[in-house]
Parts: structure tokens; sequence; C-alpha cells
């Protein structure tokens, strides 16, 4: 593989970055590279710019797009760094790595779905480069972690030059590789909240166990009152529709009722219903559809019984 | 057990700790001196007439030293067989296929290269393309090639006993079709060349190669060089499986941009390339008819098939052969009528992988087998023993079954498995999602003629005689490359030798070395273990023919075991010889002593009395085949079987499959290396299972490939490997040195029907299109239960 020069900045503070972002409108960042460095690599088919007018539009020629502005490198960013648990969130680092993710007990316990889906992004070599923030902002629809964090509710904390600001993830991804993101602008953690009696779940289909892109992914999070009734819930859909889909009516479908097999069936199909997948070479459109209903199910039923079983004993279950 | 010391044991490999600790050099490894980056412009187009090419732009770049299109070439055609020679090194009128090579440069550096290709003005007239192999012979349909009418690049029609009036006779009769995907070959090393040409027209070509031989002689047509002017070395190769088993256009372009620029080129392909030249495992469409016996006698078998070949001929033409004679056996089948097609389309070219072209029809007949079973109440693993051929036997297509261990497998893996008991008896299958499959399968060991016509020896091999004395140096041209080929050639000649493997140094893969047509069809350790095993014996005399006339002890008395020389029946003086050698090492640390001659006096004597010591061998296999056309095919002097029992689960909701447990027995006649068969038939099933359950080239309707990287073609990865149990079963091949045969391509002839005969086991399901992704297999189930599939608007809730 040949990669093209590139230009790489190494700041060594948060202010320095955003210094150097804001004086380079067309930086990129660098952070495990894990999809960054495959995305510079050449085309192999060279584009055809000298095809007959009219013909490339319909051919679908692509131009080749080289490489412009420097690549500003996270890595020496301690405090982009790691997981910290705070009395109701959880505060993940932007260049946390997947694994870390994958790894945390504090996210095994209170973020169950989060800690799943880290586990089930690439291969363990791709899962100790990658970080949590640049899966987030690659915004692909089958994100392993995003869809996680769209279903918890996750709060993106943005840094610029001279000013932060705050904004819901589903807020944040746009479209197939299309952030929120401003000129100038970094993720620098992402917050999670938790509650007591909550449990989620994060189900992938595929083709293969690993090294795999989702066809259809579900994560679904449950918050239980002591009566063992949905107070807040959220479903999230992966690979169904241009980007991750909140859910809004499954949670409607749940809220105050106490999650049995019926609740669970209709929250299923409402889900079905809000998902809007195409059909590619990974999966038809029926098939999609089919499978968010049951994996939605499936993920409900495991983060209601997670969501049981981390009630206090004593409580209601 | 044996009497062996080296042979039938589980031996290190020879290039293990090269291997393992990275110091094995691959052609990409290699930098010379002055060396210059070569790089390819492909066609972006699937189809179209070329109407200029401008490369004055591209020649003007600095650091650019040559730019080449057709007009730079001889315009000499090549492939793979003479009859259908349908490749130049550069498009010539028109380009037809993505990735087809339209130009080439070689500059200082490989960025360079990549600028000056998107300097070159390619100006294109679309033609109309072909995408579907099914749609290739209809009127209309885009033509590929001119010359070749309907676009069939070859069609088989045979006919063996009478298949109409076994079809009278038969109780159950079926028809089932499968079809399959394009593959790709997915060895971990893409193909590199290093090409250097010197000023008296020498030209050596390092090339990441399965037959350094085909290679020489088409580079030496191509570019119209003297054959004995031309040098192809293979340096170690990561895996080949086939698609490297060919000439390829980027070695020629390699070594016409190092006779251009009078320096040494290199061109390594990105992974995206190794999809685009392909040459892998076509995609096939078969259409089986079987009828059988209420007793479970095989009746006779009526074969449709239509390949999928892509835009040039490659191994197709032998192919189509292939996946027709390859049904001859390994069952009694005194019936079989066989129309095959390999069309071309504006696709990548496929070409052999492992099994060739025999695997997906192999995959469908054992699929008919098991549903003919449950037709007529019979265990489909009885019914194969019913009908399995025996040593001897000679098959409806005039293969010879020298030695067929086929009943041995399909016992082995009936015990190991607890076939018997655990088996859903009966045809009333669980449906609970949890099966259990069986299949066979056989393959030859060595095609048995050249693909050029030729009376040529197969592979030579010289064993010469350290002149200094100890040890030995085996000189071949067999490619090693990961199968383990090196490591059988040492133990070969350490066992004839009866020296110490480590004092065994093999020289392989050079065509300065030796002819040898290179690893493919399963040939090398029948074919060149044989030549080694002749050209070990020959040094063996030579060495022993000294030393019993210095000693006047019998020829026959004399042995050699372990290093040393054993005298049968007599003590042997060898005081003289021992002072010589002694005479001529003073100062030397290590000393021979003791009461034994060791191999290194004995060796050196020889040498002191006639010079250099070198022992010769060869093989070519006798005259093989019947006399109808395409008899060759197929042919080979020995063949390979096996049987495997599959085990899964299937998710009856989503379709996914989850394999247990693979259980596989193989008849390689007699295991060189016991730990190297198992990894080759570990390695079979775990390409059967990827070709099964995931792989699949896809295309998107201007014939682009979507999916061309190792992250969406999908293989299968450790996770989803289950545990394999290797059963090796020798039979003891009499055409095979010490009685081995292959076990290289035959060990994945069952994989594939094994897993749909246990999915059918586990869910009722039959899917008739591969791979098995959720999707295909959730639609079977749907399909044996009788649902019908679910709209968009049919939201019903499954319990």
């Amino acid at each position: 593989m040949v990669l093209p020069s590139f230009q790489v900045l190494i700041p060594s503070s948060l202010q320095e970055a955003l210094d150097m972002l804001d004086g380079h409108p067309d930086a990129r960042l660098l952070a495990g590279g894990t999809d960054l460095l495959v995305d510079l690599r050449p085309a192999v088919i060279r584009s055809a710019p000298f095809v007959p007018q009219g013909y490339a539009d319909e051919w679908g020629i692509g131009y080749q797009q080289e490489p412009s502005g420097p690549l500003v490198s996270l890595h020496g960013l301690e405090q982009l760094r790691g997981l910290r648990s705070l009395t109701s969130h959880v505060r993940a680092g932007a260049t946390t790595t997947v694994a870390e993710l994958a790894s945390s007990p504090l996210l095994r316990k209170h973020l169950t779905a989060l800690a799943e889906g880290a586990a089930a992004l690439g291969t363990p070599l791709v899962r100790n480069r990658g970080t949590y923030g640049g899966n987030i902002c690659n915004a692909r629809p089958a994100a392993d972690t995003l869809v996680p964090t769209v279903a918890l509710g996750g709060t993106l904390h943005l840094a610029h030059k001279n000013s932060t600001r705050k904004v819901s993830v589903v807020d944040f991804v746009l479209g197939p590789g299309r952030i929120a993101l401003r000129a100038g602008e970094l993720l620098t953690h992402i917050q999670l909240p938790f509650f007591p009696r909550q449990g989620s779940a994060y189900l992938k289909l595929g083709t293969r166990k690993a090294l795999e892109i989702a066809q259809v992914g579900v994560a679904a999070s449950v918050v239980l009152d002591q009566a063992g009734r949905v107070v807040h819930s959220g479903v999230a859909l992966g690979a169904v529709g241009p980007t991750p889909i909140l859910c809004h009516g499954t949670a409607e479908s749940l809220h105050g009722h106490v999650p049995d097999q019926a609740a669970i069936r209709a929250a299923s199909l409402a889900a079905r219903r809000e998902a809007a997948p195409i059909s590619d070479h990974r999966a038809s459109r029926e098939y999609r559809l089919e499978m968010v209903q049951l994996l939605t199910r499936r993920a409900l039923t495991r983060a209601v019984e997670r969501a049981r079983s981390a009630a206090a004993p004593g409580e209601q279950s | 057990m044996n009497s062996y010391r080296v042979l039938n044991s589980r031996v290190a490999r020879v290039d293990a700790v090269e291997k393992v600790v990275g110091k094995a050099v691959y052609t990409d490894d290699m930098v010379v001196s002055g060396m210059l980056y070569g790089a390819i412009l492909h066609s972006p187009v699937a189809h179209a007439r070329i109407l200029s090419i401008d490369t004055s732009l591209a020649k003007a770049l600095p650091g650019v030293k040559a730019v080449l299109t057709h007009a730079d070439t001889g315009h000499v055609k090549f492939g793979v067989s003479p009859a259908r020679y349908d490749e130049t090194i550069f498009c010539e009128d028109k380009v037809r296929y993505v990735g087809d090579e339209v130009a080439a440069v070689a500059a200082t550096d490989p960025g360079t290269a990549m600028k000056a290709l998107d300097l070159i003005k390619v100006v294109y007239e679309p033609l109309p393309i072909l995408l579907d192999g099914l749609r290739a012979m209809e009127p209309g349909a885009p033509k590929v090639h001119e010359r070749f009418h309907r676009n069939i690049c070859q069609e088989v029609h045979w006919h063996f006993g009478d298949v109409d009036a076994a079809r009278a006779q038969a109780d159950f009769v079926r028809t089932d079709s499968l079809s399959s995907k394009m593959q790709d070959g997915a060895f971990l090393e893409p193909q590199s060349a290093l090409a250097q040409y010197d000023h008296n027209g020498y030209l050596t070509l390092y090339s990441s190669t399965q037959t350094t031989h085909y290679v020489h002689r088409t580079l030496a047509m191509v570019l119209d060089i003297p054959l004995h002017k031309v040098r192809v070395v293979k340096p170690y190769v990561g895996g080949g499986f086939g698609p490297k088993a060919a000439c390829s256009s980027m070695e020629l372009i390699t070594a016409l941009l190092a006779m251009k620029t009078g320096r040494p080129v290199k061109i390594t392909f990105d992974r995206e390339q190794v999809f685009l030249h392909s040459r892998a495992r076509h995609q096939f469409f078969h259409k089986m008819t079987t009828g059988i016996r209420r007793d479970g006698t095989i009746s006779f078998l009526e074969h449709h098939c239509i390949m999928d070949g892509g835009a040039y001929s490659s191994f197709g033409i032998a192919s189509v052969y292939y996946a027709g004679s390859l049904l001859g056996g390994p069952y009694r089948l005194a019936n079989m009528k066989y129309d095959g097609y390999r069309v071309f389309t504006n696709k990548p070219v496929s070409g052999a992988q492992r099994g060739h072209g025999a695997v997906i029809a192999r995959a469908l007949f054992e699929v008919q087998l098991d549903r003919l079973a449950e037709e007529i109440g019979m265990d489909p693993l009885e019914l194969r023993l019913k009908n399995v051929m025996e040593t001897g036997d000679t098959t409806c297509n005039e293969l010879d079954m020298s030695s067929l261990g086929m009943r041995e497998c399909l016992e082995a893996v009936r015990e190991r498995t607890g076939w018997n008991s655990r088996r859903t008896k009966g045809s009333s299958h669980k449906a609970d999602g949890h099966g259990m499959g069986v299949a066979a399968g056989f393959f030859v060991s060595g095609a048995g003629y050249p693909i050029y016509r030729s009376r040529t020896h197969h592979c030579t091999v010289e064993i010469k005689v350290a002149e200094v004395g100890g040890g030995v140096t085996v000189r071949s041209g067999a490619a090693e490359i990961g199968q383990g080929s090196d490591t059988m050639l040492a133990m070969i000649t350490a066992e004839v030798l009866g020296i110490p493997m480590e004092d065994v140094k093999v020289l392989s893969g050079d065509s300065d070395l030796s002819v040898d047509l290179g690893a493919y069809s399963s040939r090398t350790t029948l074919m060149t273990g044989h030549a080694t095993r002749q050209a070990a014996m020959d040094a063996r005399k030579q060495i022993l023919e000294v030393l019993a006339e210095k000693t006047g002890i019998p020829l026959d008395a004399l042995d050699i075991r372990d290093g040393f020389v054993h005298v049968q029946g007599s003590q042997m003086d060898f005081a003289s010889i021992r002072k010589e050698y002694l005479g001529e090492h003073r100062g030397f640390p290590t000393q021979p002593h003791g009461d034994l001659l060791t191999f290194a006096e004995a060796s050196r004597l020889a040498f002191l009395e006639r010079g250099s010591i070198i022992g010769k061998g060869s093989y070519r296999p006798p005259p093989l085949g019947g006399s109808f056309k395409g008899a060759a095919v197929g042919t080979s002097p020995a063949f390979g079987c096996s049987a495997q029992v599959a085990e899964l689960n299937v998710d009856m909701e989503t379709g996914q499959i989850h394999m247990e447990r693979i259980t596989g027995a193989h008849d390689c006649g007699f295991a060189i290396n016991r730990t190297q068969v198992e990894a080759q038939m570990q390695g079979a099933m775990s390409m059967g299972l990827g070709e099964a359950l995931m792989e699949e080239v896809k295309y998107d309707d201007q014939g682009r490939i979507l999916n061309a990287n190792l992250a969406e073609y999908k293989i299968p990865t450790a996770m989803d490997m289950p545990p394999l149990e290797s059963i090796i079963v020798e039979s003891h091949e009499p055409n095979g040195p010490f009685g081995a045969k292959e076990v290289g391509e035959g060990a994945i002839m069952p994989t594939i029907p094994a897993v749909l005969n246990a999915l059918y086991d586990a869910t009722g399901a039959m899917v008739t299109e591969l791979p098995l992704t959720p999707e295909r297999v959730l639609r079977a189930i749907k399909k044996a239960r009788g649902e019908t599939s679910r709209g968009d608007g049919d939201t019903r809730e499954q319990v």
C-alpha cells in the first residue's frame, strides 16, 4: 500500500490542537487512524478524466481526491483519554480506545450496550487502535459504538479555540459520514447518563463473527421504577437508515408499562415501523426490517432482564 | 508402524523459524540498487473501445523513466492453454473488464508512478456491458471477444454409458440446481514481481508465483527472448491456491519495463488489484438430474453447467472439463452425461482455485445423494458406502483408482462422530436448528499432462553432495508456496540418504535449478517427491559405490543411517579413510570419532575419488486417459479422496449458521509429514467453509467490484472456525513415492456439501444459491415451512 505524502501536526495540548485547527480549516483529525489511513490510499482504478463529455456521469466515474489539509494527531492529548465515573454519568474521552470500552467493568456494569457494541467492533487489532470519538465522528449508520451511544442518550462535548458546546449524539450525526462538527471544532468527550435499575444490550447481525459490518444492529436500554415499570427507554437501530435511528415510537410504547413479553412485542413492532432500510449488497430491505423487529425484541428482553437484576435486593423485579 | 526415520513424522517445517521470526524474504521485501517502481493503469470501465492513448504528459513528469502501452509491445498473445491464447500485455483494441491493463509506468518512487498514471489520457468509446454469465450465450448479448461465438470460451459434451436407458431403470429421479459466486483466492501475499535485465540480454524475474516454469515460458514467448536467457525465481510465497498458477500481465509488464529502462523494476499489487486480476474460482450454475435404484444403487447423472469466466480464458478451458470429469468418482457411476459451457463476461477473469472446476459440482451432487437417500429411506452415509469405488476400479470416464481409501474415510468419520447414534434417522428431520451432514469427494494427485503439449519431464531434481562432505543440497524447481514442499523435499532426501534433516539444504523455486511444472493440480508431493527419491537414491549409490571400491565390502552390505555408515554382517576397516579425512582437517575443533564412519567422511571420499557427486531424478507420468475429446483433463497418476461430517446450529429466526465441528478424513496414500497433512486438511476446511458461508465477490451494475478488500470480502476469522478433526487415511498409492498422494486440494471437496446437508438436516431448508448468508438461509427455512416471505407491510409477529 502506497500512501500519498501528507503533513501531520502533533499538538502537545488541547489548546494547541484547537489553535492548529483554527489555523487549518481543511485539517483532518487523526485518532486511531483505522478509517482515515485506509481512506487516504490512492484508488487503484484511477479516474478517467478524459472520458468523452457526458459519459463521466452516466458511468459514475469519480474523480480522484488528493489529500489536501494536514492531519492533526490527537495521540499525545491525555485529557482526551480514558473513562471516568461520576455520580450519575460516565465521561468517556474521545480518544478512549474501543478496546478500553469493551473491557471496562464500569461500562459492563452500567452501560452494557456500549461495552457490547465496542466488543463487536472490528478485530482486536482495530479495537486496540480505533477510538470511541473516531467511531462516532465517522458517522457510519452501522457503527458499533455509535448505535449504543444513541440508545443510551449520549451527549457530545465539542471544543473550539474560544468556546465549548454540547450537542446530543442524535443531533450530531447528520448522515453517512456527515456530522455537525464546525470548522475548528473537535470532540473532546462523550457523556453518558446511567440510572439505578437500568439494563441495556447491543445485538449485531452479520455473516461472520468478527471484522464485520452490521447488516442490522440494535441497542436497547431500559430504566425501571421500583414497581418494575419502564420510566425511560432508548432503542437505537443501526444500518437501517442513513444514520442510527432513535426509535421514539418504541419509547412511547414502553413508557409506564411493565415490560412483559406483550409489551416488548409491541415495542419491537414500533421499531420496525421506524426503520428505513435500503437494499444493498449486504442485505435486502425486507430482511433488515424483519431483523429489526426480531433483534429489538431480543435486545429489549435482554435489557429488561439486566435492569431487573440490577434492581436492589428486596425491590420488586 | 513403519521403519522410516524421518517420513511419516511430525518434524518441523524447514522454513518455520525464518517465517515465524519474520526473516523469510518475499518478493516485495526485495530492494535492489537502482530499482524503479512500476504502476499499472487499469481500465475504469467494463467494456469500451480504446480510441486513443496519449502518454506525453506522463512521460514528461520528472522521475518517470518509462511509460508503456500496447504500442511498445510485440503484440504476442498469451494465456494458459495455447489453444486459448487471448490476452495481450496491454489492451489493444478494447478493454474487457474494470481492471484490464491499459498502460504502465516506471518511476523513481511509487508516488511519482501513481501521479504519472493520472497524466495518461485514454479516450474510450463505451460498449454494451455483459455482466450476467447466464445471459452470455443469448442472441444479442454483447460480444466480449470477436472470435468467440455466443461468448463461449469452451463447451464440453460428454456421454458415458447410456443415461436414457438408466433413467428408465431408475426408481427415483430428481433434479436440483446450485449456483455459486465468484471467489477470491484471499491469499496473504499480494502478487509482486521484480525484474532485472542485463547487458547480455538475460532476464531475471523474481515473482510471487506458483509456477516458475509457465512464467518462464510465457516471458520468453511474449517478450521474444531465447528461453535459456530467462530465469524466474520464486522467493517465499504467501499462498497461492491457484490464482498464481499462470503468468500474468503484471509479470510481463514488470519485465518489459526493466528491459525498456535497463533498470530493475518492481511492481507489487495492492489488495484491490488482487481482486481485479483474480483468476480465482469461477461462478458456477449447475443443474443435475440423478437417478437411483430402490436399493441405493446410483443409476445415472445428467449434468448441465454454465461457468462465468470473466473477460479472458485463463484456466477456464480446463475448468469446464474438470467440472464434469471429477464426478466420475468416487462412486460407481456407469452412466454420466455432461454439458458444460464456460462463457465470457465483462468481469475480472476466473481461473483455477483449490479444487479447480470441481468444487461446486461436487457440492450439488453430494446434496442430491442426500436427498435421494432420504427418498428411499436410507442413511446418507450408508448410501455412499454402498456405492463407493474401491482400489482398482475405473470410472466411466476412464480414470484409474490405483488406490482409493474412500470407504475407510467414510467409516472413519462415521465412527469419530458417532454418526449412527447421533444423526436423526429417516426422512422426518427435526428442524430444531441442529444438524449433521456428510459428504465425500476425490481429486487428482497431479495433472496427467502439462498445460502445453509436450513429452517434457514434469520435474527434475538434482541432489548435489557437498564437495567438502557432510551434507547435500537439493536443487529443484518446485514451488514452496506455504504448502510445505521444501520440507517434503528435505524429508525424502534425508530418509533416502540416511542423514539428519539439518544436513539437507533445499534450493527450490528457480527455473535455473531444474524443470518443475509448479504448485498446481496437487502434484508436487507425488511428482517432485518421486524425482527427489530417485535423485537421493542415485547420490547414495554413488557414495556407497566409492566406499565399496575402497573397502572391498559389497555394495549391498553398506547402508547409511542417522549420518553414519553401517555395515551388514561384517566390520569395515576405514582407518585409512579416517586418517586422510583428519589430515585434511587439522585444526578443526570438531573431528569425526567413534567406530562408525561418518557420512561426512564417506561423502568427502566420494568427491576425492570421483569429483562432484550429483544424484539425478526426474518424473513423468505414464500415458493416461481415454481417447475421447478432453479425456486428458482429470487424468492423474493417483487420486486422493476424503469424507467430512459437518455439525452446525442454525438460528431459526435470523438464519445465522453457527458451525459446531467438522470431522474430516482424507486418504493421502501415505503421510510424508503428518502435521502438514492435517494442516492442509484444516486449511481446506477453512476455505470450504468460507465458500459455503460467506465468500462472494460483489459487483455493481457497471462491473465494478464493491468489496475488493478483505474487510468486505469475508473469509472466516478465527472466531468463525469450529473445532476441526483431521483423520489421516493411508491407502499406500502404488504410483506415489513411498505410497504418497495428494491432500492439498481434495480435502476441500466435501466441506460445502457437508454444510449444505447439515443445514438441511437442521432446518429442512434447501438453499440453491451460495454463499449461505443469513438472509438466504432464513428465506429457505421459510420456504421449507411453506411460509411466503413477508413484505414490508406485513408485520405479523412470529412466535
